[in-house]
């Protein structure tokens, strides 16, 4: 089992500094948080005039519009919308399958949630780590401030292979955990034995908005590119028996089939559901693949 | 090999590559995330059919087909005994039957027009001789073979094809053999149990000898004053209703009268015994002939010696070679002493101690095989050694010289040799050198045996005892057997009694020696190193070459693990 990266190559300041154009956005967050950076539907405090309404007793008298009062003798007064900080829960997968590969998968997965938890406490956002195994686990809860960042880090490093990664299970007790409504990012090869399919029907119960970041590699559309995947070969997942297969055409053709099919089941019920999809190649940049997705400036979801 | 040992064979072969191919699955750990996937892939590729749970088909194909074909190369199985697998062996039979009328010319003819319509592989020809000689080899042209059949001729002798069919039969049990016989195929010779393996094809059958009358016994005893000789004959016909036969006396080679011939009573029908006495006074050589117009001379006529029936005695010096000690062990006609005053003849070698005794000397080393006689009466009625050796000794110098690889030098000894007048026999040591068979040979005790005799001037006696009718008195072990001479006894009842005839009287197959049947032993090894010719072999080996061709090929392409 491969161990994953260390803290300094999470917490590093040419990595980081590679951030700063980066923003995470969604077109609305839910109403109720402190005040921040993200667009809400929740009007007071703020710089972005949204709209007027009749003064009642109460009112900031310096909202007042007294245009409007000298032309119709009413009173009305300006309200603004309220930026406020947006909840980003990450889900990290730690099943064993993660760890198998060299290099790893889980490295990949630890500098993408890095990445995208820095971004998050920039912005004043709220970000908290969950952690599938075999059941659901809360690292760390509704940290924000940059000054947490190296706290993120810290614990990022200090994760290990856990449990046979049961990710339905897992989505299953996201969905009925007493969370704010944030954006949930679940990091994960998305391999479960309970199937593609379950996978997807337990997203479909999760209230968040969803980002799901696919860990591939280039074999797994294309067995071929797999070193030594001829003959005789015994399959380790780490999290199940090895299991022994003799690789011909036709093994081959099936296994395409299934990874399709795989694919096919994670893309629809993103388009379905409005949930952001990023397949990201563990073998590549991945501040290249995510600044694709957050380098816009625009909403994310 | 048979086909039910030969698929045993393959299945045998199968099962172990099978294992084989079992016990080279070695699985290369491969770590994967995408193990699931691979699960489903399997679960949907339908493992469980019988065609795709074995995955190495083409593999075990390749390896089964090449491995099938090499055993059937090797092994060879014998489905059925055709034309191009069995070993042809051609037998002349040169017995006794044979001699009569134009039945050998015959035979050879058929032979000979059999012959040149058969390709040389896989056919032999032999002549059913004493030893089974060969006539044609199976890589000789059949053109050499009229020239070779000219110098053969039939014997007064037995048929062996029955023994020889025997011996080739157990040596080569698994040898497919195709037996076509020339000759008189009466019960005995092909008595042998034939198989799918061993066929015996009559492919010529002389004409049975019919009317056939023959004398089958001659025998006598001397009586008890000592002056007389009661003389027994036996005369067998195949028709009982034909007439008595009519019989010639010679007393040393003149026509004699016998006074009282009295005919014996006999129970079995066709045979008649006859007794008469002879002073011994009279002569010392009594033959009699019996005429007949059943064209088979060989057993009309037969002779006997009556003035000394004492065994020749003979004295051996003490460097004498063994084999006249295993002759006179043989041969109760001879009798070794050790006094040289009793003895008749001496046996030494040229650098002993000289006898006055008539003397077979083994003289000293020559180039070729030498024999010399020296003899103050041969040499008058005798006109050559050559013929001296045909008349006296029953060889010719053909068969000599086959035996000895070359021809022997034959000449007569200066008389002044001679000692005292005595005959002397100087014979060089080659002859009893291991580099010819002739020292293993039936025949050589019958020349040492007849040169002793000779040497004692003791007259040989023709050949008496031949034939009975329809067939030849031969036992299990294809060897004549002798009809027990007969005495009369008080109370007028006849009782047999069995006489140990001397070498000199007997037929040369009558000899139990053991160089006989290894010379049959050596024919029917030679036998089974013919190689069958088996073109299919050559295509079957191609076969095995251009599949390991092509599985190199497909290994190296990757098309098969």
């Amino acid at each position: 089992m491969n161990a994953p990266l260390p803290f300094d190559e999470l917490f590093n300041a040419d990595f980081l500094s590679r951030l700063q154009h980066l923003s995470l956005r969604l077109s609305r967050a839910q109403r109720g948080g402190r005040l921040a950076e993200q667009r809400t539907t929740a009007r007071g405090q703020g710089l972005e005039f949204a709209d007027y309404k009749p003064y009642i007793a109460g009112d900031d008298l310096r909202a007042v519009d007294w245009h409007i009062y000298k032309r119709l003798g009413r009173l009305f007064v300006r309200t603004f919308e309220e930026q406020q900080d947006l909840p980003v829960y990450f889900l990290l997968d730690l099943s064993a399958s993660m760890f198998v590969e060299s290099p790893p998968r889980i490295n990949s997965a630890l500098r993408a949630i890095m990445a995208l938890a820095a971004i998050a406490l920039a912005q004043q956002d709220n970000i908290t780590l969950l952690t599938a195994s075999d059941s659901l686990e809360v690292s760390l809860k509704s940290l924000s401030g940059k000054n947490n960042t190296m706290r993120v880090a810290t614990t990022l490093s200090e994760y290990q292979a856990q449990g046979q990664g049961q990710l339905g299970e897992v989505l299953k007790q996201v969905s009925q955990y007493p969370l704010r409504r944030g954006l949930l990012v679940v990091v994960s090869d998305f391999f479960d034995s309970a199937g593609s399919t379950a996978v997807a029907q337990q997203l479909q119960q999760i209230p968040h908005k969803l980002l799901l970041l696919q860990l591939s590699k280039d074999y797994d559309a294309d067995p071929r590119r797999l070193a030594g995947l001829s003959g005789e070969v015994s399959l380790d997942d780490g999290e199940q028996a090895p299991l022994n297969i003799t690789i011909n055409a036709n093994l081959m053709n099936r296994y395409q089939q299934a990874y399709q099919q795989h694919q096919d089941i994670l893309t629809k019920f993103a388009s379905d559901y409005g949930a952001g999809f990023l397949k990201l190649d563990c073998d590549t940049d991945e501040l290249d693949q995510l600044s694709d997705l957050l380098g816009s400036g625009g909403p994310l979801l | 090999m048979s086909p039910l040992a030969w698929l045993l064979g393959a299945f045998l072969l199968a099962g172990g590559l099978l294992l084989l191919q079992r016990l080279r699955e070695r699985y290369k750990a491969l770590p994967v995330a995408n193990m699931v996937l691979w699960q489903q892939a399997l679960q949907s590729s339908q493992v469980r059919s019988l065609w795709h749970r074995f995955r190495h088909w083409l593999t075990y194909l390749f390896i089964l087909v090449i491995a099938l074909l090499l055993w059937l190369l090797a092994a060879a199985p014998q489905w059925s005994v055709n034309d191009q697998q069995a070993l042809k062996l051609y037998y002349l039979d040169a017995s006794a039957y044979m001699t009569a009328g134009n039945r050998f010319a015959e035979a050879k003819h058929q032979l000979l027009a059999d012959i040149e319509q058969q390709p040389a592989a896989n056919r032999r020809v032999l002549l059913g001789d004493l030893e089974t000689r060969l006539l044609l080899r199976e890589d000789e042209q059949s053109a050499l073979l009229p020239a070779r059949l000219e110098t053969v001729r039939a014997q007064l002798q037995p048929s062996r094809f029955s023994a020889w069919l025997r011996q080739i039969q157990q040596q080569n049990p698994q040898r497919p053999l195709r037996v076509f016989y020339y000759g008189y195929p009466t019960q005995a010779p092909l008595s042998v149990p034939t198989t799918t393996l061993l066929q015996v094809v009559v492919a010529h059958a002389s004409a049975p000898l019919t009317n056939n009358q023959g004398i089958t016994s001659f025998g006598k005893q001397i009586t008890a004053d000592g002056k007389h000789i009661r003389v027994y004959l036996e005369v067998a016909q195949s028709d009982p209703t034909v007439t008595a036969p009519r019989l010639q006396w010679f007393l040393d080679e003149r026509p004699y009268q016998p006074q009282r011939i009295q005919q014996l009573a006999t129970t079995e029908p066709g045979l008649l015994r006859y007794e008469l006495v002879i002073p011994r006074s009279l002569g010392s050589h009594l033959r009699v002939r019996l005429i007949t117009n059943d064209n088979f001379r060989g057993d009309d006529h037969a002779s006997l010696t009556m003035t000394d029936s004492t065994p020749l005695r003979i004295v051996l010096s003490e460097q004498a070679p063994k084999l006249f000690m295993r002759v006179l062990a043989a041969d109760p006609g001879l009798q070794q002493v050790s006094d040289a005053e009793q003895a008749d003849v001496a046996v030494r070698r040229s650098g002993e101690a000289k006898s006055d005794l008539p003397t077979w000397v083994i003289g000293a080393p020559t180039t070729t095989p030498s024999l010399s006689f020296a003899s103050n009466s041969a040499r008058t009625s005798v006109s050559s050694p050559e013929t001296m050796l045909q008349q006296v000794f029953g060889f010719d110098v053909a068969t000599l010289t086959q035996r000895l690889g070359q021809p022997p030098s034959l000449s007569w000894q200066p008389q002044n040799k001679s000692l005292y007048g005595q005959r002397q026999l100087l014979m060089s040591p080659d002859w009893l050198q291991q580099k010819s068979d002739i020292v293993d040979s039936a025949t050589f005790p019958l020349l040492i045996s007849r040169g002793l005799n000779w040497l004692a001037n003791r007259q040989s006696l023709s050949y008496a005892k031949i034939a009975e009718q329809p067939t030849l008195p031969v036992n299990a072990q294809g060897e004549l057997q002798l009809k027990p001479f007969f005495t009369r006894t008080t109370g007028q009842k006849w009782q047999q009694q069995t006489l140990n005839p001397a070498l000199l009287e007997m037929p040369l197959t009558a000899l139990k020696t053991t160089a006989t049947a290894e010379a049959l032993a050596a024919v029917a090894s030679d036998v089974d190193s013919v190689k069958p010719h088996r073109p299919l072999a050559n295509y079957l080996l191609l076969l095995v070459l251009l599949l390991l061709a092509v599985e190199w090929l497909a290994v190296q392409r990757g098309w098969i693990p």
